[in-house]
């Protein structure tokens, strides 16, 4: 399998009272396994919409979605559950961790729900702090660390169960440039190691680290503007 | 991710957002502790008051009181009218005697059989018990300890040189007093008098009437215990007033100080030649501790221990044979001016008093009576006759004599001191004790078959108001228990679910389950809730403690109210009893909350595992 993503033909709108929304109208692309992509376009053109369909959380009007080689749309609550721990990685433009857990459980967190426990947790739990380089953050809580610092730990909760896919929604919206560097480098060598990115971002500079960018307007998708593999 | 890994994940929570967690945790907490207290002391009450109301009335259904029916009255409290046992009567329809006695103690299951029968001693005033106020024992009777446990939880001995231990009646807490308004001589007319009624139904006193008599207030509880002297004997006062028959009713006129100082030295006359006057004048005194107080419509005794009362008679007449000069009485004026006890071989009888009746009214006034004397209204025609305390006087016994107003012909003076001892006693009132209360039933029965003829009453009308009024509050608090868990509980988890929209949408964005998210909510409550569960179960406990003390007084003070008015003796409950912890009404509440907690949670916990994820990231 070659394509990590497979968007056939989607379109999903949406029943605002009595008015029927579109976010997506007949959107269609693929990304080849290992490779990055930044989704751009102005906001209300439906890239969370793809986001989440992307990772599961949402279901399409119309048309497929397929990731790693799963088709999403026919399975259950508990499967999808299962492919988004196991498949997925979210990290979030607000970060999004839990603030009643420090660091250390915060990265943990996917694998209890995978069902795991023990040495082996702890063993990976502490490899992923010292790859985002937060070994002396440890046993800290949210509230005790910096924007930068949480997007880390984000990353590296994503990270845990050693997913094929990441999905980011503005990941580094909400750092100044230091530490939005220091996220995309990240990015980097986790692309690197061959998994796969799709991130929304409205930053031009974001966009141009991936190998691929699409543009999304009012729920349609553009011709690639630019790639960088082909 | 298993249970452990979902309460861990809760108890973090909890440690997060204790203000939060308070919410649910305090409310069911205190429900949790007021449901412990409130239980347990209801139980305790409930037991207590078994205790203490069937132990009473166990104690009670030991003894039974038997009374013939005189249709005499007296004034007991108050004025109001009491029926009273005979007085000196003669035959057996009005007493019971020692062959009464021998029968009903040789009964099965009887241990113990007395006849009340009343010391023959004029004169028992008392001073000093109430601050002012005086009054006079009407009747004063032996008991044995044993009978007098009935009415005394205290020792009723005598040991010469303590006070002497009485159970008062409290009918006898009634003050007399003049009130002429002004005048020297009030009249009163019969014609066309109707007895007028109180309310209540007791007759009312003609406020014409200068002798008038007044109920003496009195606190139960204060008099237990109290030493006061009682004086015995002595010369009546001189009545410092004349009642006049008129055609239509009585007059009665006061004497003036000249009449007054004019009698008292005709009495000194006429007693001197046979008695030291002063000797005789004065009464003898006694210390009496009361140790019980007996409230009761159906009866005017007080009871004195039965060797006390034998020394006191002894005593009695002791002081007016020492009193006695050589001067010789004979039959004459024993019959004429002299009156004392009567002694005709069997029965030791005292002078008497009689109801005097008009206007529906009885007021009890000392008569002298005795040999030769009868019922007479005038007073004044004849020579005066007085009383003499101590004075025993031998007559012929008259077995056909049925009235008890006319007594038989004095033959001389008796100079015994042991009289009384050696007199038979009979009365209309035989105290019976049962060797168990079980055997009540089966002892009223032979009771009847032999014709003493007795009813039996049940005292169970407090316990079971009590028993209602618990169970009703019982219910109440459950029916809130249930109302207000459910509402705390509906409504924290549902605030704890609507403001962890974004925690359950990343959870899910994470991968965890519809189930899971369900899974960690009631738990949640159910962690919460267990916590608080504790929390309230040892503080409940150890307020149960603390109020313990308040609810025993509270109770002591219920009994005492409601069952003290009839029962002179109570079944002391011990103050442990409130302590205790009613610990099967508690697992009836943790199984409530246990359920409520489950079931409730449940609601919000659903709505949580079915928010749809996307909604759930977007909605905060």
């Amino acid at each position: 399998m070659s394509q990590i993503i497979e968007v056939k033909k989607v379109s999903k709108s949406y029943l605002d009272g009595k008015r029927k929304t579109g976010a997506l109208d007949d959107v269609s692309f693929s990304l080849p396994a290992g490779e990055s992509m930044a989704i751009i376009g102005p906001s209300g053109s439906g890239k969370t919409t793809l986001l989440h369909l992307l990772g599961g959380l949402d279901k399409p009007s119309a048309g497929n979605v397929s990731v790693n080689g799963q088709e999403l749309t026919g399975l259950s609550d508990k499967e999808l559950s299962m492919f988004r721990n196991q498949t997925i990685g979210f990290v979030f433009q607000f970060f999004y961790l839990n603030e009643y857990l420090n660091v250390f459980h915060n990265i943990a967190l996917p694998m209890w729900l995978a069902g795991k426990s023990g040495g082996a947790v702890d063993q990976r739990v502490n490899q992923l702090i010292e790859r985002v380089g937060l070994i002396d953050r440890a046993t800290h809580f949210p509230s005790q660390l910096s924007g930068g610092e949480m997007q880390r730990v984000a990353v590296a909760r994503a990270l845990a169960n050693e997913p094929k896919l990441i999905l980011a929604d503005e990941p580094t919206g909400n750092l100044d440039r230091d530490n939005a560097e220091n996220i995309l480098q990240i990015f980097d060598e986790i692309s690197d190691s061959g998994v796969s990115i799709v991130a929304i971002t409205h930053d031009k500079y974001v966009a141009d680290r991936f190998d691929h960018v699409v543009k999304l307007n009012k729920g349609r998708l553009q011709p690639e503007a630019k790639s960088k593999t082909t | 991710m298993n249970l452990l890994r979902i309460n861990k994940i809760n108890f973090k929570k909890l440690r997060f957002y204790p203000g939060k967690s308070a919410f649910l945790i305090v409310p069911i907490s205190t429900l949790v502790l007021v449901s412990v207290v409130l239980s347990s002391q209801t139980s305790n009450l409930l037991a207590a008051a078994e205790q203490a109301i069937f132990g009473s009335a166990e104690l009670q259904n030991q003894y039974i009181t038997l009374q013939k029916d005189t249709g005499f009255s007296a004034p007991g409290r108050g004025g109001a009218m009491v029926r009273s046992f005979s007085i000196g009567g003669n035959t057996e329809d009005t007493n019971y005697t020692q062959a009464d006695v021998d029968k009903v103690s040789g009964m099965d299951n009887v241990s113990n059989a007395q006849i009340i029968s009343q010391l023959p001693i004029s004169n028992l005033k008392v001073s000093n018990l109430f601050t002012d106020k005086s009054f006079s024992l009407g009747s004063l009777s032996g008991l044995s300890a044993e009978l007098a446990a009935q009415f005394t939880d205290q020792d009723f001995s005598y040991t010469e040189g303590d006070a002497i231990p009485i159970v008062i009646n409290a009918s006898a807490f009634n003050e007399i007093y003049h009130d002429w308004q002004g005048k020297t001589e009030v009249t009163l007319d019969f014609r066309g008098m109707r007895p007028e009624q109180n309310e209540d139904g007791t007759p009312k006193v003609p406020d014409a009437l200068p002798i008038k008599n007044r109920a003496i207030e009195y606190d139960k509880q204060d008099l237990i215990g109290q030493e006061f002297e009682m004086q015995v004997g002595g010369l009546d006062e001189i009545q410092n007033y004349t009642t006049e028959p008129t055609e239509a009713g009585i007059k009665y006129a006061q004497l003036t100080a000249e009449e007054l100082a004019a009698k008292e030295t005709a009495r000194k006359d006429a007693i001197s030649p046979y008695w030291d006057y002063e000797k005789i004048k004065t009464p003898l005194t006694y210390k009496f501790k009361i140790v019980g107080v007996i409230e009761d419509d159906n009866s005017v005794s007080s009871y004195i221990p039965t060797e006390f009362a034998e020394q006191l008679m002894q005593e009695y007449i002791q002081n007016q044979i020492d009193a006695r000069t050589s001067a010789a009485l004979s039959a004459d004026i024993l019959n004429s001016q002299f009156q004392g006890m009567t002694y005709d071989g069997v029965e030791l009888k005292s002078g008497g008093f009689f109801a005097f009746g008009g206007g529906g009214r009885a007021v009890m006034i000392s008569r002298p009576g005795g040999p030769g004397a009868s019922f007479s209204a005038s007073d004044g025609d004849d020579a005066e006759q007085y009383s003499i305390p101590g004075l025993v006087v031998s007559a012929e016994r008259n077995e056909d004599n049925d009235s008890p107003f006319i007594q038989a012909e004095a033959t001389g003076e008796l100079k015994d001191a042991d009289v009384y001892s050696k007199a038979a006693k009979i009365g209309g009132t035989m105290l019976v004790k049962l060797d168990d209360p079980k055997n009540r039933a089966a002892v009223v029965k032979a009771l009847n078959n032999a014709g003493y003829a007795y009813q039996d009453m049940s005292k169970s009308d407090v316990y079971d108001e009590l028993a209602n009024n618990l169970r009703g509050i019982t219910v109440v608090f459950t029916i809130a228990f249930v109302t207000i868990s459910i509402a705390v509980v509906m409504f924290t988890m549902s605030k704890f679910v609507s403001e962890s929209k974004k925690e359950i949408g990343v959870y899910r964005a994470l991968g965890a389950t519809k189930g899971l998210i369900l899974r960690m909510f009631l738990f949640q409550a159910v962690l919460y809730g267990f916590i608080a569960y504790i929390f309230g179960l040892v503080t409940g406990y150890i307020l149960n403690w603390v109020v313990s003390s308040p609810v025993y007084q509270w109770f002591s003070n219920f009994i005492d109210r409601t069952m003290g008015e009839t029962l002179s003796v109570i079944n002391r409950v011990d103050a442990a009893v409130f302590r205790q912890t009613d610990w099967q009404a508690i697992a009836m509440f943790s199984a409530l909350l246990a359920v409520i907690l489950v079931l409730i949670a449940l609601i919000p916990a659903r709505q949580a595992a079915n928010l749809s994820p996307v909604q759930a990231i977007k909605g905060e």
